[in-house]
């Protein structure tokens, strides 16, 4: 009787955890095939110039702004916070050093995708929602072109491409807010910064974010893109591939963020002994 | 004897098949999730002709329409165009084959981020001149390239589009958001006819539309079908226009085509239902019949299964060889 009972309850407690394991799994599969069709599709002619042009003004270019304005103030409180922190030591000589670090490794690749997710990604969704609603994807297919080959795959490129390129000048502008903070504010000896930076930096901190820029470039694009593509029901059902866009994008770079992060860790900066 | 003008159907033994019927779709099946919708649909398209598609809201019209040009693939069953089999066709085959057809969306789907001109000479710029040759050059052994249009051919295309389709060169510039509902139609045409398809598909044409631009774009349809000699698929729920311009009709009723043939052969259907849909309108007078002669069609359950067994799916269908 009470195993019965008692496997009622394990059922009970399991079906949930099944349901979403499942759920993460279709999930997951269906942006892995979204993510093969893309490059089947990417390596067939025609190569729409004007069109990949057009999706890298808009992943890129126009987030410029929004990306530099926070990269200066992220690098400014960062320099800020640990300028108090490291005095308790009297090691305010290692904030440039720090916060390169921290931008270069995670800052700069983490904060670009989010920022880059929440303007173009929602856009992307919301415009191939919209264009599915309103059959405009249907129209380009009974063209004879491809709706996938159109539409995901200049934008998945463009993301990939764009999201490095604005990381690399998030840890500029980052590092210029820092060198700021530090030295002109909080008195920071101009020299020191410069050169404890420049000694704890390397070429593998940089690429370690430009490999998880480009990682989180492709994907909240296929995400945004995924979303917008399958969105039904109207104006609302818009709405929601939007709103699951930009959570998908957010939960789906942190995570990724931790993983990346384990795998550099251990097969390259351990493997490489530096 | 039939009157002077009128559409006369194919002879069934005719050695010419094809000729006659631009598409054949034989028992074709399409369930959604626990929905069977298409329940072995046979249907013949005449070439040259208007072949209306009518039934009732949620019936399946435009899904047939979208099996048509191979945006769905049905369960089960052949789709045939101009002899081909499109079913068991890859991307690359389906995308070949649509070069055939044009299509007049019920909202006319034009693309909101254009302007009307880029709307219309947009499958221009994709694909190049329909005339080109597209005879397989043997030296590569693949299809010649499109010759491509410069900035002012696609221009005086899309201005020659516009007065064909009696639209002010005014709107040119616009954008779908700045069209009434019969402009957006006319431009979607317009699109349409750029590429000179062979078969022209309208899904519910003049749903929304005043009778006066209803009337418009009939009169739109039908000269397009005599100017161009384009076989157009019309689905339509509006029994004016249907039997104002429609050369065939056939009805779809719970899944399958319980009528087809001649607005005068419609007519004189005994399908109780079909008579009701007709007749409701006031639009078009049937001839009165007995009661009891009546067929009574019972709507299936529409969460009925599917019939099980091969051929099924389209895993069973071979592929061509490539």
């Amino acid at each position: 009787m009470w195993l019965e009972r008692l496997a009622g309850w394990v059922d009970r407690l399991w079906r949930p955890v099944l349901r979403v394991l499942a759920l993460l799994i279709e999930t997951v599969g269906a942006h892995l095939l979204l993510l093969l069709n893309v490059v089947r599709w990417m390596l067939r002619p025609p190569l729409r110039l004007g069109v990949l042009i057009e999706a890298m003004v808009f992943v890129g270019f126009e987030s410029l702004p929004i990306v530099l304005l926070i990269s200066l103030f992220v690098g400014a409180v960062f320099a800020l916070q640990l300028s108090s922190a490291l005095r308790t030591f009297q090691a305010q000589a290692y904030v440039g050093a720090t916060v390169g670090l921290a931008l270069s490794r995670e800052l700069a690749p983490v904060f670009t995708a989010i920022v880059v997710s929440a303007r173009a990604g929602a856009g992307m969704a919301t415009e191939l929602g919209s264009m599915r609603i309103t059959e405009q994807i249907d129209a380009l297919a009974t063209m004879a072109i491809n709706p996938l080959q159109y539409l995901i795959v200049p934008r998945v490129i463009a993301g990939t491409i764009m999201v490095p390129m604005m990381a690399m000048l998030f840890n500029c502008v980052g590092m210029f807010g820092a060198y700021i903070v530090a030295v002109e504010v909080q008195n920071v000896d101009r020299g020191v910064f410069i050169a404890n930076a420049r000694w704890l930096l390397d070429a593998n901190d940089l690429t370690q974010g430009l490999v998880k820029a480009l990682v989180f470039g492709c994907v909240l694009t296929l995400i945004a893109c995924n979303q917008g593509y399958n969105a039904g029901g109207g104006a609302k059902g818009v709405g929601v591939a939007t709103t699951r866009s930009v959570v998908g994008s957010f939960v789906t770079i942190l995570v990724l963020d931790y993983f990346l992060t384990d795998l550099w860790l251990t097969f390259v900066t351990h493997a490489g002994g530096s | 004897m039939p009157m002077e003008g009128q559409w006369q159907p194919p002879d069934e033994d005719a050695s010419s098949e094809n000729e006659a019927w631009h598409i054949r779709v034989r028992n074709i099946h399409k369930t959604f999730g626990p929905h069977y919708v298409l329940r072995g649909v046979d249907l013949d398209i005449a070439r040259g002709k208007i072949n209306v598609i009518i039934g009732g809201s949620g019936q399946g019209k435009s899904v047939i329409m979208k099996h048509l040009m191979g945006l769905l693939k049905p369960d089960q069953g052949s789709i045939h165009v101009d002899g081909e089999d499109i079913v068991p066709l890859s991307d690359v085959g389906l995308n070949r084959m649509r070069k055939k057809f044009g299509m007049l969306f019920q909202y006319a789907a034009l693309f909101d981020s254009m302007s009307v001109e880029e709307n219309i000479i947009f499958p221009l710029v994709e694909h190049g001149d329909p005339d080109s040759d597209q005879s397989i050059d043997p030296s590569t052994g693949k299809p010649r390239k499109r010759r491509r249009y410069t900035r002012a051919e696609m221009h005086q295309i899309a201005v020659d589009q516009l007065d064909k389709l009696a639209l002010p060169q005014v709107l040119m510039k616009k954008f779908p958001a700045e069209l009434s509902g019969g402009q957006r139609k006319r431009v979607g045409l317009a699109r349409a006819l750029v590429m000179k398809p062979e078969i022209l598909l309208y899904d519910e044409p003049t749903t929304g539309l005043d009778p006066v631009s209803t009337k418009n774009v009939d009169d739109m349809m039908r000269d397009v079908s005599r100017e161009h000699q384009v076989t157009s698929v019309i689905i339509s729920h509006d029994m004016a226009s249907t039997f104002r311009i429609g050369d065939r009709i056939s009805a779809l009723y719970g899944g399958v085509i319980i009528a087809s043939g001649t607005p005068e052969e419609i007519k004189q259907t005994r399908h109780k239902w079909l008579r009701e849909f007709i007749g409701t309108s006031g639009a078009v007078q049937l001839p009165d019949i007995d009661e009891k002669d009546l067929i009574v069609d019972d709507l299936p359950d529409a969460a009925q299964s599917p019939p099980k067994g091969p051929p099924h799916g389209r895993k069973n269908i071979p592929r061509p060889r490539r």
